[in-house]
């Protein structure tokens, strides 16, 4: 169960079992207000994965 | 390393001796913890709270009033000069257990009156650890719901705990000590769009002092004590955080 505990700046501070964390406001759905309860779906970007491997994979360079 | 938060805890000392007519100068003294303050004559504490506007009747003893170092979380302890002790919040869950230690540090060894502002949990966390750990007389909070599970603990260790449960309403008085004037300024309604507003404010006055203990109260419930005639305007800087209307709530 996630629960929004409460707002601090651009922060919600969500309530998980023993554990606290913030998400960014933006993120959230505008309405989203302090006692709701939240589901959080979260999903693997294998393409965004891969292609920021690649970006960096450009910016690793040896010289020798 | 929580010992080690206490050791910034700040102790504030109100000591009023009541054989002067005026305010005495005002100083703000922040020690380290456990270097208390010997106040002098005519030393009152100052934390930015409310001053009475003029002198009261003399008194002799001390009022102890200690805002703990919880992070930005909240708990203070007050100790009466009859030695009544009354405890204002008891910071996040993971505070618990500090605050326990540094009340038994103090002497206290039961709580006469517990006052939990508000359900957010930085206010109420603490409280079943210390509402395990001491005999409380009454527990004073808000008619609020929240949906946390810090705030049903709260609620389950409150039930368990034998305490009178009063619900905080503007209007009510605290009778622990004759001495001291306990009263309850806020909430003044029973519904608000954000739980800081159902904050419990609570005034404590003794001889030439007064304290003003806001909880997280904004702008609406402030807005209904200033209607109600409670308070001067130097209220307005309670919960004045930095950035947002959030802040540190």
């Amino acid at each position: 169960m996630f629960v929004i505990d409460r707002f601090e700046g651009d922060f919600a501070v969500v309530e998980y079992g023993e554990l606290v964390f913030k998400l960014p406001k933006k993120i959230l759905p505008k309405s989203a207000k302090e006692g709701d309860l939240i589901k959080i779906e979260i999903k693997i970007d294998e393409s965004a994965t891969d292609l920021r491997r690649r970006e960096i994979a450009d910016l690793l360079q040896f010289d020798e | 390393m929580k010992l080690k938060l206490f050791l910034f805890s700040l102790i504030l000392f109100a000591l009023i001796c009541g054989c002067y007519p005026q305010d005495g100068p005002i100083k703000a003294e922040k020690p380290p913890l456990e270097d208390q303050i010997s106040a002098g004559e005519n030393t009152t504490a100052d934390s930015g709270q409310e001053r009475s506007a003029g002198p009261k009747a003399a008194v002799n003893g001390k009022l102890k009033v200690h805002y703990l170092n919880v992070g930005q979380a909240d708990s203070i302890l007050i100790q009466t000069p009859a030695g009544k002790n009354i405890l204002i919040d008891g910071g996040n869950s993971s505070d618990g257990d500090a605050v326990v230690r540094y009340l038994e540090s103090q002497g206290v060894q039961r709580l006469d009156a517990v006052v939990a502002t508000h359900p957010h949990a930085d206010h109420i966390g603490g409280l079943p650890r210390i509402l395990s750990a001491f005999p409380v007389a009454n527990i004073y909070f808000p008619n609020a719901i929240h949906t946390t599970r810090t705030y049903e603990n709260f609620l389950r260790a409150v039930n368990a705990s034998g305490a009178k449960r009063i619900r905080a309403r503007a209007g009510l008085k605290l009778e622990l000590d004759p001495d001291v004037e306990a009263a309850i300024l806020a909430p003044g309604g029973d519904s608000y769009e954000k739980l800081n507003n159902y904050s419990v404010v609570l005034r404590i006055e003794y001889g030439n002092t007064s304290f003003l203990f806001t909880g997280d109260a904004e702008a609406e419930s402030e807005n209904q004590m200033l209607a109600g005639g409670h308070l001067l305007n130097e209220f307005k800087t309670a919960h004045s955080p930095p950035n947002t209307e959030y802040g540190w709530g």
